[in-house]
C-alpha cells in the first residue's frame, strides 16, 4: 500500500495525485498503473492511469521532483471511481500495481527516422498524460519536439503550464476557440506534417481523435505511434477484456479455419502503445 | 438420492473424530474425486489466463488448483470489444471463450504450469457433443492434467443453439458422452441461468459426473443512456462478483442437499469468510475468480485466512466443515 502526498485540483475536472512509492521502480513513458483507492466492493475493479510524472528520485536516476519516491497521476473525473478518488487526502493509502504494459518506441528504434529527427506529441485532454515523461527524455537531447494540444476549451488543457516551463514548442487548439487555435488538433497536425525534415507521431486522446491522427500520420507515410485506452478488469493480460481489433486477419466472424489465433491484441499487455498502422481503425 | 443432512453430520464427526491429527496445525488438505489438493482454494477459469500472467505476482505452488482459461479444439476470437463493464460490486463480461484451442495449449502453456507444485484443472467447452468428446480425449492424452472441468453454459450449435447446461436431458446426453471419452477427474460446471440447478446437478450426476462446480456467470446486461446503446460488444454477458455471491451460496445449498458428488463453491468471494461461507453450505472446495483482476494475491490470502479460521475454531480438518451449516 503506498501513501497519498497530495491531491490538487489543477482545473474543474482534473486533478494531480502524488503518491509514495516505496522502491520506485523505472517507469518508460507510455506505461500505466492499476490504482485501487478503496477496500469496498463498488467500485469493484482496479482503474488504469498513465503515469504522468516520476517524483523522488526514480529508477535509473529517472524524476527529479519532490523528496520522496513516487509517481503522481494527473487524472480527470469521469464517474464513480474517480469522483472517489478526487476525495483522496493526503495520508490515506491506495494500492497501485505496475508498472504495466508497453510505452512509447525510443525514437532511435523508429526506422525510418533518420534526418532532423523531430517528435510530434498529439495529445487530446487528458491523453496529455504520456507526454510529460516523453517530453522529459527528450528535451534536452538533439531532437526536436513539438506539442499539439488539444481540447474542448481552455478547462480541457491539464498539465499546459509543466510543458511550458519546460519550454517545448507548443502548439494549442480549443473547439470552441477559448485558448489557442479555434479548431481540432488534426488541424495543427496537418500543418505539422507539410513540414520538411523526418518525423514521428506521438499521440493520446480520445478514439476519434486518434482514428484521425492516424490516418493523417499514414497518408504522410509518418510513423505513426497511438496510446490507447480501454476498459480492463485486470491489467496484465488474463481477463481478455481490453481487446482491441488488429488489422488484416479475417472479419471478426468466428474462423475456426483461420492460422491466426486471434485479430484481437490486448491494450493492458501488447499496448497501450501500438503502432497505428496494426489497429483495425474502421471498427473503432 | 440426496444427502440426509442430519445423517451426514453424524457420519462427518466420526469420521473426522478417527482422522484427529494430533499436531495443532489444521489440515486443509483435500480430495475430491482423486483428486488430492493441498488446499480447498483453486483460482477459477477465466480469471487467471494459463496461470502464467500470474506467476509474477504470487506463488502458483501455494494454490490448490489452477483451472486453467477454457479450451475449445480449435482457437477462438472471442467477441467484439466492448467485453467488461463494471456493475453495482460486480463485472460483466462477454470475452466470449476467446482461447488459443487445446493443441496449442498443450504445447506452449502446458509444460510451464506443470513445474509448480499446484494441481492443474483444465476447463474446456464444445458447440455440440462431438467437439466436447474431442476436446477431452486430447486432454486426456496430455501429461501433467489432474481433472477436467466441463463448461456446459455453451449453445449447443447442432441442435438449435439451446445451452447445454439449461436443459436436463442436453446436459445428461453430453456429460455422458464426455464421461466416456476420458478417464480423468470429471468437474461438471453448473449455469445459474435455470429454473432449478438441482434438476440439472442431478442430470449430470447421473451422466457420471465426479465433480460439480457452481455457479458460472449469471446472464446480464448493462445499458448507456448517453448512447442509448448495450454497454457491450455482444449485447449480454456473464455477472460475477460479489454482487452474485448470495445467488451462489443458496444454489450451492439447494445442490449439496439433493446430490452426493463433492461440490467446488464459486461465485464472488473475496475473501476467507466468503470462502468459509460456501465451505458450510457443502462446497468441499472453492474457486477464486473475479478477485485475481482485483488483488492477484487473493487466492492466497484467503488460503491463510481458511487456515486462521480453522486454528481459531479448532477445526481439524475440510471435510468437518463441508456442510456443517447450523440450521
Amino acid at each position: 500500500m503506498e501513501k497519498v502526498l497530495y491531491n490538487e485540483k489543477i482545473l474543474p475536472l482534473y486533478y494531480k495525485l502524488g503518491m509514495s512509492w516505496e522502491g520506485l521502480p523505472a517507469i518508460e513513458p507510455g506505461q500505466f498503473v492499476m490504482l485501487r483507492i478503496t477496500e469496498q466492493v463498488d467500485p469493484l475493479l482496479r482503474r488504469p492511469f498513465g503515469v504522468y510524472k516520476i517524483l523522488g528520485l526514480g529508477a535509473g536516476g529517472q524524476g527529479s521532483e519532490g523528496s520522496e519516491q513516487g509517481i503522481e497521476i494527473l487524472y480527470k473525473v469521469v464517474g464513480k471511481g474517480t469522483k472517489l478518488m478526487a476525495n483522496l487526502k493526503p495520508g490515506y493509502t491506495v494500492d497501485v500495481l505496475g508498472p504495466l504494459g508497453n510505452g512509447f518506441q525510443p525514437i532511435s528504434k523508429v526506422g525510418s527516422v533518420r534526418q532532423n529527427q523531430r517528435i510530434i506529441m498529439a495529445a487530446g485532454g487528458i491523453g496529455i498524460v504520456p507526454f510529460y515523461l516523453l517530453a522529459k527524455n527528450y528535451h534536452l537531447s538533439s531532437i526536436s519536439l513539438k506539442l499539439l494540444f488539444g481540447g474542448r476549451g481552455k478547462d480541457d488543457l491539464p498539465g499546459l503550464e509543466d510543458f511550458k516551463k519546460f519550454g517545448i514548442d507548443t502548439a494549442v487548439s480549443t473547439d470552441d476557440g477559448s485558448m489557442g487555435k479555434n479548431g481540432l488538433v488534426t488541424d495543427l497536425l496537418k500543418k505539422e506534417l507539410s513540414k520538411k525534415g523526418d518525423c514521428v507521431v506521438y499521440a493520446c486522446g480520445p478514439k476519434a481523435m486518434l482514428k484521425a491522427v492516424a490516418k493523417m500520420a499514414e497518408d504522410a507515410d509518418t510513423p505513426c505511434y497511438v496510446s490507447l485506452d480501454n476498459a480492463m478488469a485486470c491489467g496484465i493480460g488474463a481477463c481478455l477484456g481490453c481487446a482491441v481489433k488488429i488489422r488484416g486477419q479475417g472479419s471478426g466472424v468466428r474462423s475456426q479455419k483461420s492460422k491466426a489465433f486471434s485479430p484481437y491484441k490486448m491494450v493492458c499487455k501488447d499496448g497501450p502503445v501500438f503502432d497505428a498502422k496494426e489497429i483495425a481503425w474502421e471498427e473503432i | 438420492m440426496g444427502r440426509d443432512i442430519k445423517k451426514k453430520s453424524e457420519v462427518r464427526s466420526q469420521e473426522s473424530g478417527e482422522k484427529t491429527p494430533r499436531t495443532g496445525k489444521p489440515d486443509l488438505s483435500v480430495n475430491i474425486a482423486g483428486i488430492q489438493l493441498k488446499n480447498p482454494v483453486m483460482a477459477a477459469s477465466g480469471t487467471f489466463g494459463y496461470g502464467e500472467e500470474y506467476a509474477p505476482y504470487l506463488d502458483l505452488n501455494r494454490l490448490g488448483a489452477v483451472v486453467v482459461k477454457g479450451l475449445s479444439l480449435k482457437p477462438r476470437q472471442g467477441n467484439p470489444p466492448p467485453r467488461i463493464v463494471e456493475t453495482a460490486a460486480g463485472m460483466l463480461n462477454s470475452i466470449g471463450l476467446q482461447n488459443m484451442g487445446v493443441e496449442i495449449f498443450i504445447e506452449k502453456k502446458l509444460p510451464f504450469l506443470k513445474k509448480f507444485d499446484t494441481k492443474v484443472i483444465v476447463n474446456f467447452f464444445g458447440d455440440s457433443i462431438d467437439e466436447y468428446c474431442a476436446v477431452a480425449k486430447v486432454l486426456d492424452g496430455a501429461d501433467g492434467i489432474a481433472g477436467l472441468e466441463m463448461n456446459i453454459s455453451c449453445p449447443n450449435k447442432q441442435e438449435g443453439w439451446l445451452e447445454f447446461g439449461t436443459n436436463p436431458d442436453l446436459t445428461f446426453r453430453v456429460v455422458s458422452a464426455v464421461r466416456k471419452s476420458t478417464k480423468l477427474p470429471l468437474i461438471v460446471k453448473l449455469s445459474p441461468n435455470v429454473t432449478d440447478i438441482t434438476v440439472l446437478a442431478k442430470a449430470a450426476q447421473d451422466a457420471g459426473a465426479d465433480v460439480l462446480s457452481l455457479i458460472n456467470t449469471l446472464s446480464g446486461m448493462a445499458v448507456d443512456v448517453n448512447t442509448q446503446r448495450p454497454k457491450l460488444g455482444n449485447i449480454i454477458g456473464g455477472l460475477s462478483g460479489p454482487a452474485i455471491k448470495p445467488v451462489a451460496l443458496k444454489m450451492v445449498w439447494q445442490v449439496f442437499k439433493t446430490v452426493k458428488l463433492p461440490l467446488i463453491g464459486i461465485g464472488g468471494i473475496m475473501t476467507a469468510e466468503d470462502a468459509i461461507e460456501f465451505m458450510l453450505v457443502g462446497a468441499s472446495v472453492v474457486q477464486v475468480g473475479t478477485v485475481n483482476f482485483i488483488d492477484p494475491q487473493a487466492s492466497i490470502k484467503i488460503v491463510d485466512g481458511i487456515e486462521d479460521y480453522f486454528k481459531k475454531n479448532k477445526i481439524k480438518n475440510v471435510k468437518e466443515m463441508v456442510g456443517s451449516l447450523r440450521i
